[in-house]
């Protein structure tokens, strides 16, 4: 029974190999069996491209066959002499026709030629090249280089004629692998993706899936936090995307958990005040509260002073004066008198 | 206004999928998130769906609408914000319809060097001029912690300009403008400029940042890259002065910048592997900070050695990751990082912290795609955490 299994599948698989290779096209690289040298024609004689490659300035198709005939070349070269024929040909006793790969793509030769753009720009290297092969013509990053999302942003279907599924473009191992594309050359992306929900669908910020940080980073965020903050505000917003935690869920940092917080944190507002205003200032004024930054009593100097009292800083006639809810009230509080307390600071009872 | 409008242009997008739409393509995601944590059981329910759709083309001019948007819930244990309706973009989109500009009107993430956000408003991009760019920007902030409410527009407004002139095809130069405005109050303000040279192997971008309200410079950025063949090195230099917006009571700290200095280098071994390197040191005013990372990473594997010392914390850690295709629709996957840490230098014994994950992915046809994780995590909190990940997508096109 095995053996039927055996010879029933390999039968399968043989019908199914030449029936899809009856089906697919018949490519023929252009590595081809001509003997011929860019070079030699183009920088040596001086002879303008247009000159073998006439068609190309009519020519609207990818498909088109552009390439020189041989009474083309017989313009210069004595074709009609039989011993002369390895000159080009590889093979004399049995030349080969180059033929055209099919080509669905869209590409119009003469809107490019009408636009002055150099041949070499997309040909690359050809005028040195001494064999005609498939490297001088350019792949899609050439094109790329002028059909970006900046200068072009009609996308795939500028080239690509047939709907394309995102699958196709994207192959099945596209997860694991795109990121160093997506770094390297995110012009590449950046072609069809100006949505930009492509890449915030999956690097959100939840961290499902460790993409982004490894999964224990919500123990070990701190270490980024302190030393790293910039890097974090490239994705996360800390007023928004740190209080959802932080205050929602009532954890504090847990440096507030050291034991001499009280004391080192006024270095560490310095350092990360972005930090400190995120949750501090959505909610009450910490700072203030207990009476630990509180001016309550107007005395100069016997409270732990929270910024530096340059004179220079408060000689002019500044907000305060006007607005009785501006902020240098929420910690002085003693008084809005000049006879006495905060006011006194700099006005020793004169009405000003 | 609650609601109303983000509802209204949802509603309209998906009136035109059926009615309009000339083509376009998406993708409906559902993603399950089984774990406990503080002995808290959480079954997590992300439901997104993402479009493009072309509503008129005609040769280079479109009309698109774009979408992104996710309802969340848990059916266990809920959080405050549970269930939440986030839509990340709504936006209808005027390509080339006036000439050369881009146009989009509704919620969208806009950015500059100097600010970003997620706003609800317009934003306009010209290139009328053959070497500049032009983009303008401005709308409500989005307030992530209830995305469903449209602000009122007295509350928080948001501004900006970005502009790019290219001198030639490889100097470009940037000036940009990001506002905040609270109650009619400027509250966070920065103008940017920034250059950028490409010349032959070498990348040379900076940046800097002013507060004119403060009259501060608020970042200077410079960062060098070169190529050489199988290596690319690149050395940036920054200059950084925490900053929080004007009319915080948090201005009047006289903060402390820092500077930091970034290295990384990267060698192609050969076309499948990459060998990488990079080294950061900040320059903090008590104590400064060393971190670094070194490892290679090929098409089915990489390892890393990460390390991390100084003001912020310790830290020493491996992570590493696997892929292998099975066939041409499955795959499976693999990754473990394994680290010990101290955030407090006060802390005598180092955390530990291990993960690890197990996954495969495959794909049922051509657009519907399947993804199943199992995780596992030690930590200071969880001694042990077993967690399961699942994700379908639907990837679909319109014609």
């Amino acid at each position: 029974m095995k053996k039927i299994h055996i010879i029933v599948c390999s039968i399968i698989m043989v019908v199914s190999y030449f029936t899809y290779a009856s089906i697919l096209p018949d490519y023929t690289p252009l590595e081809s069996s001509i003997l011929f040298s860019h070079e030699f024609h183009v920088v040596e004689q001086e002879i303008d491209c247009f000159s073998c490659h006439e068609s190309v300035k009519s020519s609207d198709l990818s498909s088109d066959k552009n390439l020189p005939s041989m009474d083309d070349c017989g313009n210069c070269h004595d074709i009609s002499d039989d011993e002369s024929c390895n000159m080009c040909h590889k093979d004399a006793d049995e030349p080969i026709e180059i033929k055209n790969p099919i080509r669905e793509l869209i590409f119009n030769h003469q809107i490019h030629i009408q636009m002055d753009i150099d041949c070499e720009k997309c040909h690359a290297k050809v005028s040195s090249s001494n064999n005609p092969n498939v490297n001088n013509l350019p792949d899609m990053k050439v094109c790329l280089t002028c059909h970006n999302n900046l200068n072009d942003s009609r996308g795939c279907i500028t080239c690509h004629s047939s709907g394309i599924l995102l699958t196709d473009i994207h192959p099945f191992d596209w997860l694991y692998k795109h990121e160093a594309g997506a770094t390297s050359e995110p012009e590449w992306c950046a072609q069809c993706h100006d949505n930009q929900s492509d890449c915030t669908s999956c690097h959100r910020g939840d961290n499902l899936t460790g993409s982004i940080h490894d999964l224990n980073y919500y123990f070990t965020h701190g270490l980024d936090a302190g030393s790293n903050n910039l890097s974090c505000q490239k994705c996360h917003d800390n007023t928004n995307f740190c209080v959802a935690c932080h205050e929602q869920g009532l954890r504090m940092p847990l440096n507030h958990s050291k034991v001499n917080w009280r004391l080192i944190h006024g270095i560490e507002a310095k350092q990360n005040v972005e930090n400190c205003a995120a949750c501090h200032e959505t909610s009450d004024l910490t700072c203030s509260r207990g009476g630990c930054h509180n001016d309550f009593d107007g005395i100069k100097g016997t409270d732990p002073p929270i910024h530096d009292t340059d004179p220079a800083q408060f000689n002019e006639r500044g907000f305060w004066h006007k607005d009785q809810n501006y902020y240098c009230y929420q910690c002085h509080t003693s008084t809005q008198n000049s006879n006495f307390g905060f006011c006194m600071y700099c006005h020793n009872g004169i009405e000003d | 206004m609650i609601k109303l409008f983000l509802y209204a242009l949802l509603f309209l997008q998906l009136t035109c999928v059926f009615v309009v739409a000339a083509d376009g393509n998406g993708q409906l995601s559902s993603e399950v998130y089984l774990y406990e944590q503080d002995s808290t059981k959480h079954t997590r329910l992300y439901q997104s769906l993402r479009f493009n759709l072309n509503l008129w083309k005609h040769y280079d001019k479109k009309i698109t609408l774009q979408n992104y948007t996710r309802w969340t819930t848990d059916f266990d244990n809920k959080f405050t914000t549970d269930p939440q309706l986030f839509v990340y973009n709504a936006l209808i989109f005027f390509d080339n319809i006036v000439p050369k500009s881009k146009i989009s009107f509704g919620r969208q993430f806009v950015y500059t060097s100097t600010g970003s956000d997620l706003i609800d408003g317009v934003n306009i991009t010209n290139r009328s001029l053959s070497n500049l760019r032009f983009q303008i920007f401005g709308g409500i902030r989005v307030n992530r912690l209830d995305p469903e409410t449209i602000l009122n527009d007295d509350e928080y407004k948001v501004a900006g300009v970005q502009t790019y002139y290219s001198i030639s095809k490889n100097v470009r130069l940037g000036l940009n403008w990001f506002s905040r405005i609270q109650d009619k109050e400027i509250i966070y303000n920065r103008f940017g400029f920034n250059g950028n040279i490409n010349y032959n192997r070498n990348r040379l971008y900076s940046r800097i940042a002013l507060d004119p309200n403060l009259l501060t410079i608020n970042e200077i950025l410079f960062r060098i890259d070169h190529n050489y063949f199988k290596w690319s090195v690149g050395l940036e230099y920054l200059y950084r002065e925490p900053s929080v917006t004007s009319s915080s009571i948090f201005s009047i700290i006289n903060v402390n910048p820092y500077n930091r200095f970034r290295f990384n280098t990267q060698y192609k071994l050969n076309k499948q592997v990459r060998l990488i390197g990079n080294i950061n040191y900040s320059l903090y005013e008590q104590e400064n900070s060393l971190s670094g990372s070194a490892g290679f990473r090929t098409s089915v594997f990489s390892l890393f050695y990460n390390y991390q010392n100084g003001y912020g914390g310790d830290k020493n850690g491996i992570s590493g990751s696997i892929y292998h295709n099975l066939n041409d629709n499955f795959s499976v996957y693999g990754s473990a990082n394994v680290s010990r840490y101290r955030v407090q230098e006060e802390q005598e014994d180092l955390n530990d912290a291990y993960s690890t994950s197990l996954g495969i992915t495959g794909r049922i046809d051509k657009t519907w795609q399947i993804r199943t994780e199992w995780q596992y995590l030690r930590n200071a909190i969880e001694s042990s955490s077993s967690r399961i990940y699942l994700r379908i997508d639907k990837q679909f096109n319109f014609r």
